[in-house]
């Protein structure tokens, strides 16, 4: 059945779901903070409490343990989905598995759907060590960009703007996470 | 600091050795007067530093996509050799011509790389297609087949007439080939269209189609022909194709988003990179069945064997290393620093 509905609906999201550029991206953003390891762990390893320290995040809704959907305001969503957490290594993994349309954008005579981040195939790594007396944080996202054919990309949509999106994303949630932990 | 223990590859100094070693006696022979060394040492340190001609070690090349370079790791000092500027994002490798050329696949600047081993550096950019990605060689001829992730064909390249001579249509978003000189074929997985073209080089004909797993990306041949192994990225399973009667015979399943594959020599062990769960399986080719896992570093991708057989190489996107295990024991003996993204999808070691 699930092969079936797979092949039904084969053409349509071959090229939209599943299909992605040959180039992965990679965006690394760390911050030290002066806590402990335990007090930044507390916050950080909290798969449920993104919106308490992300400025961009309004709430976060849990369905189960292991799923989360992040609001931005304005109908804006984020659905994740949790791969691993280790209390031992201080390590959080998630993957996206889902994002809100925020619209289309015209290109070589065709519409795409714009998403509220210009990624695929997202996954991400929190991790919390300890540094000389305080803490340091690390972000780590491993993505492909929006665009899923070959270049020339859309605008919005290509290598560059899937590396600074991200990269913005980590270090304003990280600025903020170091503010509020240091208060 | 009290940070966390040093990694393995801290401890190893990253400096270049190996090459150009064997020039040294002449410097050392007699009446070698100072007047003598000063007049050859400019010449020496050009022989030292520019030409792999004497190279006498075993070699891997790690494409480091996002920092536009190659990693030359030794892999009898288990040191980083030399750091071989290339255009943008290498990611695909094959060695070629008898291990005197190893080239490089540059989906972004739609060319390959093509290195002299002897010297080291990019002899010549080809250009071709628009995502040219997996690549395998011909055995003893200047040909280079290469995949394209857009254009869903394979290139026929010739090498030395630095041109494409040939397009082969396959399925949608192919990515890893690999050549059967014994039954002049290719073996072709297409992400896209979970299936293996089968090509037929003498016609090149596409003479047969076999669906695999869902998102099939690497693809291996076992060491006597009579088996092709096909990562299933999004199955996180192998599918294993007979290729005498070309039907699917077995799937396998390994670790989560695997990437990649490898046959031991002894056609024993298929190891397979698991790119979400930064491990290796290790696979009984005979029991169809996973009977171990290695843990590497993050985000395991290229995998191949050293020349002789004794050591695994995984390439380790996520963090720029190479993990080198110990093929008896399956224990990882070193960890060598690379360079960003590295990926090296492909055969990548030479004698």
């Amino acid at each position: 059945m699930k092969r079936y509905l797979a092949a039904c609906l084969g053409l349509f999201f071959m090229t939209t779901v599943f299909a992605h550029g040959p180039t992965r991206q990679q965006v690394v953003e760390e911050i030290v903070i002066n806590t402990t390891v335990e007090k930044a762990w507390a916050v950080v390893g909290d798969f449920s409490a993104l919106h308490t320290w992300h400025p961009a995040i309004e709430s976060t809704k849990m369905h189960g343990d292991d799923i989360r959907v992040l609001s931005l305001g304005e109908g804006k969503e984020i659905k994740e989905k949790l791969l691993k957490r280790d209390d031992e290594q201080k390590m959080l993994k998630y993957k996206i598995k889902d994002m809100s349309i925020v619209d289309t954008v015209e290109f070589a005579g065709k519409q795409f759907e714009r998403k509220v981040l210009p990624v695929n195939t997202y996954t991400s790594i929190l991790t919390v060590v300890a540094e000389g007396d305080g803490s340091k944080v690390t972000w780590k996202g491993k993505f492909y960009r929006a665009y899923l054919l070959n270049p020339p990309t859309p605008e919005g949509m290509g290598d560059k703007d899937a590396t600074d999106t991200i990269s913005a994303v980590y270090k304003q949630g990280l600025e903020n996470l170091k503010s509020l932990l240091e208060k | 600091m009290k940070s966390k223990p040093p990694l393995l590859h801290d401890r190893i100094v990253n400096h270049p050795v190996g090459w150009g070693e064997a020039r040294t006696p002449p410097l050392l022979a007699t009446n070698c007067t100072l007047k003598h060394i000063l007049r050859r040492l400019p010449l020496f340190i050009i022989v030292a530093t520019l030409s792999l001609q004497t190279h006498a070690n075993p070699l891997a090349f790690i494409t480091n996509q996002l920092s536009d370079n190659i990693s030359v790791i030794d892999l009898e000092s288990n040191r980083l050799a030399k750091t071989i500027k290339t255009g943008k994002t290498p990611a695909g490798i094959a060695r070629c011509d008898q291990s005197q050329t190893i080239i490089a696949t540059s989906p972004d600047e739609q060319s390959l790389y093509v290195i002299d081993t002897q010297t080291g550096s990019v002899s010549n950019t080809i250009k071709v297609g628009s995502g040219p990605l997996g690549i395998s060689c011909a055995p003893g001829a200047q040909i280079a087949y290469v995949a394209d992730w857009y254009d869903n064909a394979v290139y026929v390249v010739d090498i030395k007439k630095a041109a494409v001579r040939y397009k082969i249509p396959v399925g949608i978003a192919p990515a890893g080939l690999v050549l059967d000189s014994q039954k002049q074929r290719l073996y072709v997985a297409n992400r896209d269209s979970d299936n293996v073209s089968v090509i037929d080089l003498s016609s090149r004909q596409v003479i047969k189609e076999v669906s695999v797993g869902d998102a099939p990306f690497g693809i291996t041949l076992s060491p006597d022909g009579k088996e092709v192994f096909v990562v299933n990225v999004r199955s996180s399973s192998v599918s294993v194709i007979d290729t005498d009667k070309l039907k699917l015979s077995a799937e396998i399943e390994v670790g989560e988003w695997p990437y990649c594959a490898v046959v031991d020599h002894s056609g024993k062990h298929l190891y397979v990179t698991n790119q979400e769960e930064d491990s290796v399986s290790i696979v009984d080719i005979a029991k169809r069945k996973e009977i171990s896992r290695i843990d590497v570093g993050e985000t395991p991708e290229g995998i191949d064997l050293s020349p002789d057989g004794s050591k695994l190489l995984v390439v380790n996107w996520g963090e720029g290393s190479l993990s080198i295990i110990d093929t008896l024991t399956h224990k990882t003996i070193y960890k060598i620093k690379t360079g960003k993204g590295s990926r090296s999808f492909g055969q990548f070691a030479i004698p």
